[in-house]
């Protein structure tokens, strides 16, 4: 332990260095504004500006591109809840009750307390990070397909708790996207499903395009033509912070996002984007008011995004332990080390302290200076709420057409993404949550995928899922689960008839 | 009047596309990567473009078009007019792709002979792969378990009828035995798996596997090139080993469409090849685990064919899998 | 007080009927793709699972859901200025890599500004010229992330 605050404080000598920290702060910089701008994620930002550090030494570049993967995670959520336009995968949660709170006039703390959760995210996990390491790295490592496969399930399991209104429409929502996330080159038999000739359906229908039209341009079809038209916000300046009711009703859900962000990030090949879901889908359980739960619930804002950060600085547990990515981001940074002649994994620690701790000091004050970075920016965000509505909108559809096409310089996908837009419209006129789609969308390849690796592992026997202890775990909890769901329906059946009666009634006599 | 016009003007259409050509470049190329940021190509890309950039005096901007395994971008690049201003960095999979198309009875994204190679800059053999504690320390071993017990001993890939898999195809056909196929989404995940134990054996480039084997995590058996590596002298080639045909590279290399205009061609060529040997590129790629392997069009040419025509082998001896 | 029909369209049922056909048009188009078995699953094993899975939540939507609110009284005020947003866009899409980014977004926005939103022409024209060359030049020419070019090239 004590070694340990040793090299942390020779860590910090190197992070606090002028050199160093000018370029943390660039990288910073650079990263909260490509989080900001849409359809350029982390993993396009560092790719950017890997060439430009190509004439650094190690640290520096180290240092500067994982400040523009961290900072590209606290941006993402901006544009979520000022324009309802998920920046990423990982701040679709975000959007629901984000901009439910931007539309009533608390985008201010929306903004900042997704920010100050980021921060209490990011720093836990590093605490995490650096004394868990290489356990945690080698429980990562027993990952294969079978325990995926019973992660994915309970992940799947967490859908239908998520529903705000029926669970019966949120399971069909579910279904369409588990049923949409199967277009695309099967990558186990190479066949291509639903293709109809068009090979940008190689790899199926993407998270971006999916995700910002049900939401952003699902959101404008929906409220462009109101007549009378979403208010002009004037934030006061008072609005700019939580308020202390807020903050009370947002520490616990940062606390249990931290927690299993960071859990859900170390394990490779999982999708970060799980922990969002499952954070919100926890904090909705644990509610006194679930009803406010997209309505705008402070605390469907804080857990999600807290759980997002901690992912991020769980997802380089492997990287540093192990030299093996979690992820593609996490590969680009693996790469960038390389070519700076450094080699990340159990070798790096000992070999470049100086470095390693360096990296991990910088991660505190990247941190840090994200934080002291946003708050004032909050201030400038919420401006845009101050654009009226008529100009505000063909802006908003200009960055969905924008950010999906540089997302991928894909045509097609923006054809999907005005697709889905319109069947975003539809379906909130017919009071269908879409947040279920996207999860399906993300999680039917990977769970298929899981699940027929771990077939063809064991030659089509259906034991290999409860040989292995950790996937036995994780299905026996996902049964408990599922008992447990399923037995107030069972019990409320004939009440639930009732009400259904009484609703029917009440609607025909309208 | 309208005489003297017309005359000028069909002179200057005339001129255009000749002065056109003598001073390309004269605006900026858009280089296509058929991937995602972040893997082999779009590092190599973004290593080469700033001394090609300096060469040809006109900026590089990267495309990454992606999808379909590579297919979309590759398609892009063979269809794009053939200008000079859209040039292709592909990796090996550029010949594998319309092989797997024909198999499916696909159309076809695009054909290999609407690509004009430019120059080779890279190309690493793969490396057979096991776990460090597995009972196996040569091939002959790997062999005889797989062939003592078919079908059980599994290896992981970057994905179907990918560069990993037909590397590893190439193998397992040419010493007569069955392993099981366990495809993985990516390089990464494929080897993450071995290091986890859930599959047996792996065929990866260098680069990914090389930190893994100094610390002793894996071991490495054999390589698919016609010679040892430098980095890795005690491992022995297939050919070494009596395998035929058993030679596969992971390579990168640039390409343009075929018809583009010969004089555009040479300053193409001549730019990489400078761009190809300037020192900044060389380190990178150094670092990265992948040596740089130049070479010019007309050498490329051959390299292309002969390895076109043996993956084009693996995939048809693969087949469809049922 | 409307007499009770049993075939009302509420907003409900329709849903439903929309995922018994989408479901079963799934299946359609798995055709000529492998089933597979339960030990061994083929490409379409999980599309056909899911399919049925989404046809039974599809009929029991239908069966259940009585309530909801017709489809007709659910307000579509704004229905008209949504499919003329939606054409705009697909227009636009269509225009992308033909006209360039710049022509097409300018396009666009005025389009939406001045058309749909009934905004003044000129401070149209000034917004929409403004933000189409300004966006573009903050991606394409700073950050390098390459948007489609005009026929001319230049932008």
């Amino acid at each position: 332990m004590l070694d340990v605050l040793q090299n942390l404080g020779d860590g910090f000598a190197v992070a606090l260095s002028p050199g160093v920290l000018l370029y943390a702060f660039i990288g910073c910089l650079v990263g909260t504004l490509v989080g900001v701008l849409p359809g350029i994620g982390p993993l396009a930002g560092i790719s950017l500006l890997l060439p430009a550090t190509f004439g650094l030494d190690a640290t520096r570049a180290v240092v500067m591109l994982a400040g523009i993967y961290y900072g590209a995670m606290y941006g993402g959520s901006t544009t979520s809840i000022l324009m309802r336009i998920p920046g990423e995968a990982a701040s679709v949660m975000t959007c629901i009750d984000g901009y439910a709170m931007a539309r009533k006039g608390r985008a201010g703390p929306a903004l900042t307390i997704a920010a100050i959760g980021s921060y209490i995210a990011g720093t836990a996990s590093v605490v995490a990070l650096m004394l868990l390491a290489p356990p945690l790295a080698g429980f990562a490592l027993r990952f294969g397909p079978p325990e995926q496969f019973a992660l994915l399930v309970l992940g799947l399991l967490v859908l239908a708790y998520m529903s705000v209104g029926s669970m019966l429409k949120s399971l069909a929502m579910a279904t369409l996207g588990l049923l949409l996330g199967t277009i695309g080159i099967d990558h186990m038999s190479g066949y291509q499903r639903y293709g109809y000739g068009l090979h940008e359906l190689g790899d199926g229908i993407g998270v971006v395009p999916l995700a910002v039209g049900l939401f952003g341009l699902g959101e404008i079809l929906a409220t462009a033509g109101r007549a009378k038209p979403p208010e002009v916000i004037h934030p006061r300046f008072r609005d700019l912070l939580p308020d202390r009711r807020e903050m009370r009703e947002a520490a616990a859900p940062v606390a249990r996002g931290t927690i299993l962000g960071f859990l859900v990030g170390i394990i490779p090949g999982s999708a970060h984007i799980i922990a969002t879901f499952v954070s919100y889908a926890v904090e909705k359980k644990l509610s006194k008011k679930p009803e406010e739960f997209g309505k705008g619930a402070i605390a469907g804002v804080a857990g999600p995004e807290s759980a997002n950060n901690a992912a991020t600085s769980g997802a380089f547990v492997p990287m540093l332990a192990l030299g093996i990515p979690s992820g593609p981001v996490t590969a680009v940074l693996i790469a960038a080390m390389m070519v700076h002649g450094v080699q990340p994994g159990p070798l790096m620690m000992t070999q470049q302290p100086t470095l390693f701790w360096g990296f991990i000091a910088s991660m505190y004050v990247g941190n840090l200076m994200l934080l002291i970075l946003n708050l004032p920016l909050v201030g400038l965000f919420v401006q845009v709420l101050r654009i009226p509505y008529g100009y505000l909108f063909p802006a908003i559809v200009m960055f969905c057409i924008l950010g999906v096409y540089a997302a991928s310089g894909s045509i097609v996908d923006v054809w999907i993404m005005l697709i889905m837009g319109v069947l975003g419209y539809v379906l909130r006129k017919l009071d269908f949550e879409t947040a279920p789609i996207v999860l399906g969308l993300i999680l039917s390849p990977l769970i298929e995928l899981a699940m027929r690796q771990s077939l063809s592992m064991s030659n089509g026997s259906y034991t290999i899922f409860l040989e292995k202890p950790i996937a036995a775990t994780l299905l026996a909890a996902a049964l408990v689960l599922l008992i447990l769901g399923l037995l107030p329906l069972v019990r409320g059946v004939a009440d639930w008839r009732a009400r259904l009666a009484a609703a029917d009634g009440d609607a025909e006599s309208k | 009047m309208i005489r003297l016009l017309s005359a000028l003007l069909g002179a200057a259409l005339l001129a255009a596309p000749a002065l056109a050509q003598d001073d390309y470049p004269s605006r900026p190329i858009t280089m296509i990567i058929p991937f995602p940021p972040g893997g082999v190509a779009d590092q190599t890309a973004r290593a080469i473009i700033t001394p090609l950039e300096k060469e040809l005096k006109q900026p590089v901007a990267i495309r990454n078009t992606q999808g379909a395994g590579g297919a979309v971008g590759m398609g892009a690049a063979a269809n794009a007019k053939p200008d000079g201003y859209t040039i292709l960095l592909a990796l090996s999979s550029v010949s594998i792709i319309p092989e797997a198309d024909k198999l499916f009875g696909r159309k076809p994204a695009y054909t290999i002979d609407q690509l004009k190679p430019i120059a080779l800059l890279g190309a690493d053999p793969t490396v057979l792969v096991v776990r460090a504690e597995s009972p196996w320390k040569t091939v002959k071993e790997l062999e005889e378990a797989a062939k003592k017990e078919p079908g059980k001993i599994a290896y992981s890939s970057s994905g179907i009828y990918g560069t990993l898999h037909m590397a590893m195809a190439m193998f397992t056909n040419a010493a007569g035995i069955n392993m099981k196929h366990v495809p993985f989404n990516g390089g990464g995940p494929a080897v993450t798996a071995l290091l986890g134990g859930h599959v047996q054996a792996l065929a990866s480039g260098p680069g990914p596997v090389l930190a893994h084997i100094k610390a002793g995590k894996l071991r490495p058996l054999a390589n698919w090139g016609t010679k040892r590596l430098a980095v890795l002298p005690d491992v022995p080639t297939f050919a070494e080993l009596g395998y035929k045909n058993v030679e596969f590279y992971i390579w990168a290399g640039l390409f343009a469409p075929k018809d583009v205009p010969a004089p555009v061609m040479e300053k193409l060529r001549a730019a990489v090849k400078k761009a190809a040997a300037a020192p900044e590129f060389g380190s990178a790629m150094e670092k990265l685990g992948s040596p740089v392997a130049y070479l010019d069009a007309p050498e490329f040419e051959k390299f292309w064919a002969a390895d076109a025509a043996r993956l084009a082998e693996a995939v048809k001896r693969v087949g469809k899998v049922e | 007080m409307q007499p009770r029909l049993p075939l009302r369209l509420t907003a409900d049922r329709v849903a439903g009927l929309a995922l018994i056909a989408f479901g079963a048009l799934a299946i359609v188009e798995s055709r000529g793709l492998p089933v597979g078995s339960l030990r061994e699953p083929g490409p379409a094993y999980f599309p056909i699972v899911l399919s049925l899975a989404l046809i039974g939540f599809g009929a029991l939507l239908l069966a259940f859901s009585g309530g909801g609110a017709g489809l007709r009284e659910l307000g579509w005020e704004e229905a008209r200025h949504a499919l003329l947003i939606v054409l705009g866009a697909a227009a636009a899409i269509f225009l992308l890599p033909r006209a360039g980014y710049v022509i097409t977004i300018a396009l666009l926005l005025f389009y939406l500004l001045a058309v749909v939103a009934r905004r003044h022409w000129l401070l149209s024209i000034l917004v929409s010229v403004g933000l189409a060359a300004g966006t573009f030049a903050l991606f394409d020419m700073g950050l390098r992330v390459l948007l489609p070019r005009s026929p001319l090239g230049f932008f």
